[in-house]
């Protein structure tokens, strides 16, 4: 029984990220250190866990139990969850001993996690450092919202930092009381971090039979040994004391300190314009016309603007694109929908698109399909596939194209691709719909990013285009973007226009000031534009580098895997091919975050964390991930 | 050359043949006065604050906190949240439902930031077309006749079919025609969405009394109507904010469900910067409440999300710098006072005007209005004679935006409306597109 568990006590128990200098025990010569680790079987399913754990790891006296529901995680009871934690578990969490937490139960086998310890865990973990921890006196006294510089929390992929706090703020009198409780301990031992650690394996069969603690059956043993052990990490990345951490989740440039940027460029045109202390009033439906004549000369090039071209403000890349499925489900459905589209439009999206695609186009009113695009085992173009499918597309469907920097894959067709994809649309009889959320951070020139763009239209396609202004601006906030429609000439784009206002003012009446000012104070200004123009090909390059330093890096760390694609892919994203266990590897054993579908936010590595970044890759891949 | 190997025909768009829209009346009303060349033109058709040089106006206090923004090392342009700014959706909650507001002490109420008053309409009717289910399909959706333009374009956009109306202005009186008011709301369908406008009714510029108001209320308690209050002008109508809120208030308090826009366009002059809230107050007995917002903010964000993805940051920031900070706070009600105080002044000059210069019939209606507006009750004919004549631009309905009046102008359009109504004699007060009762 010892032999069969000591076969993965290894991976069970990665050791305890270390205590920063200063906390008891840290470098920083504490005089009290924090308790040894505990470890608790989560009732009911965790008690699987117990011919593991005994004796190898722990003596059966020394076990302990708790209950985190998952029907209560289930039911969003925050306040149950609290009340029904040991006292036992939070004592230890408060005198900064690690604590494990052992579950085998969950229902949903494809996903692994119980959650238990997917949500419930991580909630205690959250509102123990609320109450308790080093941020917990502004919790102690009264709930201020402010909000600012509280660090994200990510439970699948979602920052839960303000929700939880929000929850916690708001949690009854009892609940809030007992949390407080531990408060004093805390702070008598400096204020350690809470440290809790799920470990689950997959789902048995043995689910529900509280008989498995005492009469482990031999399919439990099996299905134990043969189980990778994961380490939930219940302090995701804000919550992490790892000074090593790594956050490769966020969808924003960060420069090389891995802090948020604001152009140079943009600040200049913002004190510019702020100095002029300019009016407030309503921009036209349609927006700024400065700022729109700018946008299509940057998207089309200077001078081949196409004739006959309808073009709105939006709001952002979302809002032009929702306003390209509104037009659609207004104009191009009935009678003109393909078949078995139910009288709605159909757009086709690539295979994977950015996750808020499909959203858009129903919430819109299309109906919504997907072509082949990716091509997991070689990490790259099914150029094959996608043709075949445009080709077999019903004639009149809108397809949607990344211009460049296709997100979340990074992965982009060349020229020569984008040759055959234009004479397999206008084949097809289809309608291009470009959504380009990148040009000029892709490859660092405006030109070269929007040159697919420029191609179809060159080709002779009526071209609808998305444009965002979010990243290569960094005005993500602010909400800059632009839709424009080729319509063929001057009247049928002055229709179009008026159309395209029929649909904002009853959305969001006319669109907002500040941030097309910012961009047509830098365009409009020649020195300033060409200033912008080399700050997009700083962060452009800042990227690649980082790109060539990760393969390398990883080469350095002794990795043989082939990691060319991380070169090949283009934009602000890395799909690295890593699996959703690795990931959470990642995360449990390295303090490195990521979003489950193994895409690394190149934004996030810097030349100071690139070499550890190589090394957790390369450790929790080296063994066939 | 590029290699293109063959260049395809010209394809045609899919919207090649889409029919062009009727100009909007407003915008077309704008169109025709920049294109008048007469110097003494005169517009009264904006919806926005002039001062009394009839210039276009930033708050002082709204310029220096941009200043300090703009000024500000660490200010930065990153995504907001989808629902938006924490601090701006609490402060906001509180300025419209008061500080000690019991509905949000319970943790009813759930604020996100909208694109302005349009932004929360837009998202508060579809959301509402999608939970709302009183009997097997979306509610029906109530506005007043007349009411602001857009309230009639969001309700179908929103995916609610053609928006249902209550008689709400007595066209005799100006005032509001209460007892036509709580007939049509009592024929409503139990379930039914009401829009109400908290203050300052556009475009008529007539409110209901506080008595008339809990009148309004014991029809939608017993006939279980969800009220949505559109507050687009808070503070600018009589420049008390509270003074502005009562409605709002007196609903909150009796504790039932409701839902409510926010604008800082007009009482922060924000306009350009679409800076508004949503907010859904949940019933008093509403069990488990936390869970309930919870749901509530989870599908409010859905509804956005693939909208706009998230607000813009700039209006936001501005507002909880105005709101957040006692000093400016002080200041900013000082600065509400002083426009509605212009307002009101303008009002007091322009029926002074009429009666000095007897203008045939009985103006009081323009002082007792209230807000942006005042509905004249002159015809569509005398108000084409206005223009065509004296080059004095208003809406067809008869409508005055009291802002665009300054005190070196009000004495020419009294002039002149007595001249509209002398020469053009009014058929019938339905002509104005108002339908009386009497």
């Amino acid at each position: 029984m010892a032999a069969l568990a000591a076969a993965f006590v290894p991976p069970l128990l990665p050791p305890p990220p270390p205590l920063l200098p200063g906390w008891p025990g840290g470098t920083g010569g504490g005089v009290v250190p924090p308790p040894p680790p505990a470890h608790f079987i989560n009732l009911t399913n965790g008690v699987e866990a117990l011919p593991a754990l005994v004796p190898a790891i722990v003596p059966l006296d020394a076990v302990r139990y708790t209950r985190l529901q998952s029907s209560t995680c289930e039911a969003g009871d925050l306040a149950g969850l609290l009340l029904h934690a040991d006292a036992g578990l939070l004592m230890h969490a408060a005198l900064g001993g690690a604590v494990y937490v052992y579950d085998l139960g969950s229902r949903n086998a494809a996903r692994g996690v119980p959650r238990s310890l997917w949500y419930g865990l991580p909630f205690v973990a959250f509102a123990a450092n609320y109450f308790c921890g080093r941020d917990g006196s502004a919790a102690a006294t009264k709930d201020d919202d402010g909000m600012a510089g509280v660090p994200p929390v990510w439970v699948r992929g979602l920052n839960v930092a303000r929700p939880w706090r929000d929850a916690c703020a708001r949690l009854d009198r009892r609940a809030k009381k007992r949390m407080r409780y531990y408060r004093p301990f805390a702070h008598a031992m400096g204020s350690p971090p809470v440290r809790l650690y799920g470990v689950y394996g997959r789902a048995t069969r043995m689910d529900g039979q509280k008989g498995a603690c005492a009469e482990p059956s031999p399919l439990a043993y099996e299905r134990l040994s043969a189980a990778t052990w994961l380490l939930v990490v219940c302090f995701a990345f804000g919550r992490d004391p790892s000074p090593r951490k790594i956050n490769l989740g966020v969808g924003a440039y960060r420069d090389d300190d891995g802090a948020p940027y604001v152009l140079p460029s943009v600040r200049e045109a913002e004190a510019r314009v702020t100095a002029r202390a300019l009016n407030m009033e309503y921009l036209p439906v349609a927006g700024h016309a400065g700022f729109l004549s700018k946008a299509m000369d940057l998207a089309y090039g200077e001078g081949a603007v196409p004739e006959g071209l309808a073009s709105v403000q939006t709001l952002s890349g979302t809002g032009a694109c929702r306003l390209a499925g509104d037009l659609l489900a207004r104009f191009a459905g009935g009678d003109k929908a393909a078949d078995g589209a139910d009288g709605r439009p159909l757009v086709l999206l690539p295979n994977p698109s950015w996750a808020n695609h499909a959203a858009i186009f129903r919430d819109a009113g299309c109906a919504v399909g997907t072509y082949t695009y990716y091509e997991p085992s070689t990490k790259s173009l099914n150029l094959e596939g996608m043709l075949r499918d445009l080709r077999d597309a019903p004639r009149g469907a809108t397809v949607l194209l990344h211009a460049c920097a296709h997100n979340p894959t990074g992965v982009d067709p060349d020229a020569e691709a984008w040759g055959e994809i234009s004479a397999a649309v206008a084949d097809a009889g289809l309608h291009p719909l470009f959504d380009m959320a990148y040009q000029g951070f892709t490859s660092g020139d405006p030109a070269v990013d929007a040159a697919a763009v420029r191609r179809f239209v060159a080709d002779g396609h009526a071209v609808v285009l998305a444009q965002s202004f979010s990243k290569n601006f960094g005005l993500y906030g602010h909400r800059v973007g632009a839709l424009s429609v080729m319509t063929g000439d001057a009247a049928a784009a002055a229709a179009v226009s008026s159309q395209l206002c029929i649909l904002g003012r009853p959305s969001y009446s006319n669109p907002p000031l500040h941030g097309v000012r910012l961009v047509d104070e830098v365009l409009g200004d020649a020195a300033l534009a060409a200033q912008w123009r080399e700050e997009v090909a700083g962060m452009a390059t800042r990227i690649a580098g980082m790109r060539t330093a990760l393969v390398a890096a990883l080469a350095d760390a002794g990795s043989t895997a082939d990691w060319r694609h991380v070169t090949d892919q283009n934009g602000m994203f890395c799909y690295s091919g890593m699996s959703a266990d690795t990931v959470a590897r990642l995360a449990a054993e390295w303090s490195v975050y990521l979003t489950s579908n193994g895409r690394i936010s190149m934004a996030g590595v810097t030349s100071k964390n690139v070499g550890y970044l190589a090394e957790a890759m390369h450790a929790v891949t080296k063994d066939g991930q | 050359m590029a290699t293109t190997a063959v260049a395809p025909a010209k394809a045609t768009s899919v919207f090649a043949d889409v029919p062009e829209a009727p100009a909007d009346p407003i915008l077309g009303l704008n169109s025709a006065f920049l294109a008048d060349e007469a110097p003494n033109k005169i517009s009264l058709g904006v919806g926005a604050f002039r001062t009394d040089e009839g210039k276009p106006y930033v708050l002082p206090v709204v310029k220096r906190v941009e200043q300090q923004l703009a000024a500000d090392p660490a200010t930065n342009h990153e995504y907001l949240p989808i629902d938006g700014l924490p601090a701006f959706q609490k402060l906001s909650a509180e300025l419209i439902l008061g500080k000690d507001s019991k509905a949000m002490k319970d943790g009813r109420v759930v604020t996100i930031q909208a694109l302005s008053g349009t932004g929360a309409l837009r998202v508060g009717i579809t959301f509402l077309g999608r939970f709302l289910r009183t009997s097997g399909s979306p509610p029906a959706v109530y506005i007043p006749t007349p009411t602001w333009s857009n309230h009639r374009n969001i309700v179908p956009d929103a995916g609610l079919g053609a928006a249902r109306t209550y008689r709400y202005l007595d066209a005799v009186s100006g005032g509001v025609d209460l007892p036509s008011m709580l007939a049509d709301l009592s024929d409503a369908p139990a379930g039914s969405v009401i829009v109400l406008h908290g203050c300052a009714h556009n475009p008529t510029g007539a409110d209901p009394s506080p008595a008339q108001w809990a009148d309004i209320l014991a029809v939608v308690q017993s006939r279980r109507l969800i009220p949505f209050f559109d507050n687009a002008y808070q503070g600018f109508a009589s420049g008390d904010l509270d003074a502005d809120a009562a409605s709002v208030r007196l609903f909150a308090d009796a504790g039932i469900d409701m839902v409510l826009s926010q604008s800082f366009a007009k009482n922060m002059g924000l306009y350009g910067q679409r800076i508004g809230a949503l907010s859904v107050v949940l019933a008093e007995g509403t069990p488990d409440v936390a869970t309930a917002a919870k749901a509530v903010r989870s599908q409010l964000k859905a509804v956005v999300r693939p909208m706009y993805s998230s607000p813009p940051a700039h209006g936001a920031r501005i507002a909880v710098g105005v709101l957040g900070d006692e000093a400016n706070y002080a200041e900013w009600k000082k600065e509400l006072a002083g426009m509605a105080g212009r307002i009101g002044d303008m009002r007091t000059a322009l029926k002074a005007a009429l009666d000095s210069n007897g203008t045939p019939g009985d103006w009081s209606r323009i002082v007792n209005q209230i807000g942006m507006f005042s509905y004249t009750g002159l015809s569509a004919q005398q108000v084409a004679h206005l223009r065509n004549k004296h080059h004095i631009y208003m809406t067809s309905n008869g409508r005055i935006s009291m802002a665009g009046l300054t005190t070196s102008t009000v004495q020419r359009v009294a002039d002149a409306m007595k001249d509209a109504v002398e020469t053009v004699v009014k058929q019938d007060p339905s002509s104005s597109g108002v339908k009386s009762r009497l």
